[in-house]
């Protein structure tokens, strides 16, 4: 009886204060409140579940990011009837990238990416990430938002680092893509004042 | 026109923005940088993109009825569970001696045939409830039911039995798969494995889990026009799967939002 007194005092303290980041995270990764709100609690219940396995004083926000994220791999695999099919949008996404990168993106005296990026809401980030697939989305979400290593990352979603970083770099072009075209459909690469400006 | 010496490659530039980046090759990188307008843009651009998702980080709070509803649970003694299966076991063992509710129900998955409901079924697939099945408490609701048996293998038999299901087990001892079946699960002290038998389409499922060193398995796999899905969630199995025939079935003690979520992929 004591030890389980003791197995939740221990947990208040030592994972539940990482509630709030994990929250935040999975809203990013689910893109809706209450897909969230379910990531986070069945991620929690199983932490506590599996709480002897973890080891006091490691890592524990990593931890609980390995479940949720492996949680949340697991329901969007679930969803997926069919194999993989091939996906033309690497080879149109390169092409793309390479015509960007050069003539429309820099020569683009108008993209202007500070002013454009001070005007992305955080709506507008959910929104973009969305357009991702989810195996994309989480790599954008555990390096660039949580700020996790590569390194970190390959321990916490169970993929070759190799695999991080190609997917990363992958998903960053992805949204750079989206990126140019919200500020092409809100007037920001037409001449003159975009909309909405103050 | 693109100079051959130009990081338009984007790797170089997104190990330097991640800070991965050795320092001979980021001091060439910068260096770099200072006289080539491309590559600048380029940079300022990616650097931008990654400080606005850093941004919006926001540290929103979860809601509260969360944190309650976690902290309830971790609170009380017994782990969460679903009441709607505890009522299907009940219901199956009546005649029993009642069983405690403070014990983990025991969950053993039936799975049923178009034939088992006596009809032929296209498009709607109905979900029934099985047993529930936690390995830790195993032994525990063996006793209660009055079985003399240690082995799980035997223990699933009997209650495969007195659920009134045909299913084949294998009755060998140095093999717990029998011949057909596919293994979705393997370690050292534990096996899973799925029994198919198509000429009846009737389908078994049998698991034997002990202490779950990963925290997390999962398998699709596909066996003749049969998609299944095996997966853990909050400490249960569960399988999922579809096909015309068949019926899917659901176990596991899951939140009952994520059960019908489930279930309405299924559907």
């Amino acid at each position: 009886m004591k030890a389980a007194a003791q197995k939740k005092e221990r947990f208040e303290k030592e994972a539940l204060i990482h509630l709030d980041v994990i929250f935040s995270a999975a809203s990013k990764m689910t893109g809706n409140r209450m897909e969230a709100e379910d990531l986070v609690q069945e991620t929690l219940l199983r932490a506590f579940k599996f709480f002897d396995k973890f080891e006091t004083g490691t890592n524990c926000k990593a931890w609980l990011f390995k479940i949720m994220t492996n949680l949340y791999i697991n329901r969007y695999n679930r969803q997926k009837s069919l194999p993989k099919a091939i996906s033309y949008d690497e080879v149109e996404d390169y092409y793309l990238y390479r015509r960007l990168n050069t003539a429309d993106y820099i020569a683009n005296s108008d993209y202007n990416a500070g002013w454009i990026y001070a005007n992305l809401l955080d709506d507008d980030v959910r929104n973009l990430l969305q357009e991702l697939p989810e195996d994309f989305r989480i790599m954008v979400v555990l390096c660039d938002i949580q700020g996790f290593s590569y390194e970190e990352v390959a321990r916490i979603t169970g993929v070759k680092m190799g695999t991080v970083k190609s997917r990363l770099f992958r998903a960053r072009r992805k949204l750079q893509k989206g990126l140019y075209e919200w500020a092409r459909m809100n007037g920001y690469l037409s001449k003159g004042i975009p909309h909405g400006a103050a | 026109m693109e100079q051959r010496e130009c990081f338009t490659d984007e790797e170089e530039i997104n190990l330097y923005l991640d800070g991965e980046l050795g320092e001979d090759r980021k001091s060439r990188l910068k260096a770099h940088l200072l006289t080539c307008r491309t590559c600048s843009s380029w940079y300022e651009i990616a650097h931008g993109l990654k400080s606005a998702l850093r941004r919006s980080r926001e540290n929103t709070s979860a809601p509260p009825w969360l944190r309650e509803k976690i902290l309830n649970a971790i609170r009380k003694e017994e782990p969460v569970k679903a009441g709607f299966f505890w009522e299907t076991v009940k219901s199956l063992f009546s005649g029993r001696p009642a069983i405690p509710i403070g014990i983990a129900a025991m969950l053993i998955v039936i799975l049923a045939s178009a034939l088992f409901y006596g009809r032929p079924r296209t498009g709607n697939m109905p979900f029934i409830r099985g047993l529930v099945h936690e390995h830790y408490e195993y032994m525990e609701v063996a006793a209660d039911l009055g079985i003399e048996s240690k082995d799980p293998l035997e223990i699933s038999q009997w209650v495969f039995a007195h659920a009134g299901m045909n299913v084949q087990l294998p009755l060998a001892s140095d093999s717990l798969v029998p011949e057909g079946a596919c293994v979705i699960q393997e370690s050292k002290e534990t096996i899973g494995y799925v029994y198919f038998s198509n000429s009846d389409r009737k389908i078994s499922l049998f698991m034997l889990e002990d202490k779950y060193d990963g925290l997390f398995g999962q398998k699709t796999m596909k066996f003749e026009n049969i998609s299944m899905y095996c997966g853990h969630c909050t400490g249960m199995n569960y399988v999922l799967w579809k096909n015309d025939d068949v019926v899917c079935v659901l176990v596991g003690d899951l939140p009952e939002s994520s059960l019908i979520g489930l279930a309405k992929g299924f559907i």
